[in-house]
Parts: structure tokens; sequence; C-alpha cells
């Protein structure tokens, strides 16, 4: 009985250790965090896409100059994205603002995809050919099907 | 005479019929015999169990044979799990990278976050 419960811990001891080591050694290369908290998906992009250093760098410099210019839209966005919903609530029938509110969110998504796209040009330029079709296959089906889910599933 | 005695007697022996008197209880002697050989045998799955699980289990042989068998299943399932979690942290990756230059998807995520 005595034996019986020692072999009992240990099959409990190494079924825990080889768990533990095997899944932290397989998720060792995932980059959870940057060391400095910060610019976590970069580091995801430089892995995903294998990016070199200098390639990085650009990709790097490009992420922060368009950063301003993305929060510049999505705050115009939000702005005519309200302006629309609250004259929805308001008004119980069709009135010329709407078509006006109407228009002008088209008109600033529209700017914002374009925005978005020459980005990730300027992005998938800095990358190797093969590289850059995947990431242009992501945006296109960012933008498309507004999620990348299906790119995801096919590769696995 | 003596082939007129073995006929008599064959003749004898053809009509002699032997009908014993059964033992007394013998039907419920046997109803209990067969219930006892039962009980012995579960008895006997449970005393092969209890003898395999605590004396033979433990000896080196099947006691390595055990914790190797653990080991490829820890490596295993944890191989699995690795692989899934990577996939999604993948996933989910490319959604906040994609959240952080798409200001559609920013939007989304702030109406979500306003909720």
């Amino acid at each position: 009985m005595k034996k019986f419960l020692i072999l009992l811990g240990l099959v409990v001891v190494v079924g825990a250790v080889s768990y533990y080591i095997c899944y932290h050694r397989a998720m060792a290369s995932v980059v959870v965090v940057t060391p400095d908290g910060t610019d976590a998906e970069l580091a995801w992009l430089k892995g995903e896409f294998v990016l070199t250093p200098a390639q990085y760098e650009k990709v790097l410099a490009l992420h922060h100059a368009y950063r301003p210019v993305c929060a510049d839209h999505c705050r115009r966005y939000i702005a005519a994205h309200r302006r629309l919903a609250d004259l929805l609530k308001e008004r119980a029938s069709w009135s010329p603002e709407m078509d006006t509110a109407f228009a002008e969110q088209a008109r600033i998504q529209s700017e914002c995809h374009a925005s978005m796209l020459k980005y990730a040009y300027d992005v998938a330029a800095c990358m190797s050919p093969e590289q850059s079709r995947r990431y242009l296959e992501m945006i296109k089906m960012q933008l498309i099907e507004g999620d990348p889910a299906g790119m995801f599933a096919a590769s696995r | 005479m003596n082939k007129n005695q073995d006929s008599k007697l064959r003749e004898v022996l053809g009509t002699w019929e032997v009908n014993p008197r059964p033992a007394p209880h013998f039907k419920a002697a046997v109803w209990q015999r067969i219930a006892v050989q039962e009980a012995r045998a579960t008895t006997g799955i449970w005393s092969t169990l209890r003898d395999w699980l605590f004396v033979q289990l433990p000896k080196p042989a099947y006691a390595a044979a055990l914790l190797a068998v653990t080991a490829i299943t820890g490596v295993t399932v944890a191989n699995t799990r690795a692989e899934r979690a990577r996939e999604q942290y993948r996933l989910d990756s490319a959604r906040h990278y994609l959240a952080s230059i798409d200001p559609m998807a920013m939007t989304a995520s702030a109406s979500r976050a306003l909720r």
C-alpha cells in the first residue's frame, strides 16, 4: 500500500513536471508583451512576418508616424457616427441632415480605409515578397471581412 | 448349460433397473455450491486487482513503464495545448495589430468598451 501511494505521488509529479516544462518550452517563442510593455502588436508583427532588424525599424517608424493620423480618423469617425446616431434618435422622419450625416460618415470611413491601405502598402514594401503578400492578404481580409480569422485558420 | 445360464442372466440384467433415491436436500446443496463458487469468483477479481495494484504495479518494471507513459502523456497534452494557445495568440495579436491601424476596428472596440 505504501509503495503504491509513493508510486501514485511520483505519477502526479512526473505528469505535472513534464507538462509544465514542455508547455513553457513550446510557448517560449510567443512574445506576449515586449520588455517595456509597449508595441506588443509590433513585436508580434516582427515574429509573424519574419522582419529583419532593419525592416522592423522601418515598420516601427511608419507605425509611429501613422498612429496620430489613425487616431485623428478615429476621432472624426466617432464624431460623425454620434451625429448620425443622435439624428436617428431625435427625428421621427427623414430629413436632409440625415443624408448629410450619412454622407459625412461614409466619406470619413472611405478616408480611413484609404489611409490605412496606404500605410499597409508602405509597410508591405519593407517586407520580403512572400511576407509582403501574406501581410497584404491579412489587411484585405480585415477590410473585406472585418476579421483576419480566416487567414489564420487557413494557415493552420 | 453355461449358455443357458448366460441367456438367463442377460435377460435378468436387461430388465434390471436402478432407481436410486436422491440424497436428501440434493437440489438445495447444488444451488448452495453454485452460490459459493460465484461468490469466490467475485472475490477473486477484487483480490487479483488489489494484488496487481498494490504488489505488482509498484515493482520496478511496471512502475517505470507507468512513469514513462505518464511523462509521454504530459508532453503530448502540453504540446497540444501549447499549439492551440499559439494559434489563439497569433489571431489575437493580428486583431490587436489591425485594431491599432484600422480606425473602424478602433471605433468598434471603443464602442464596445463604452457599453
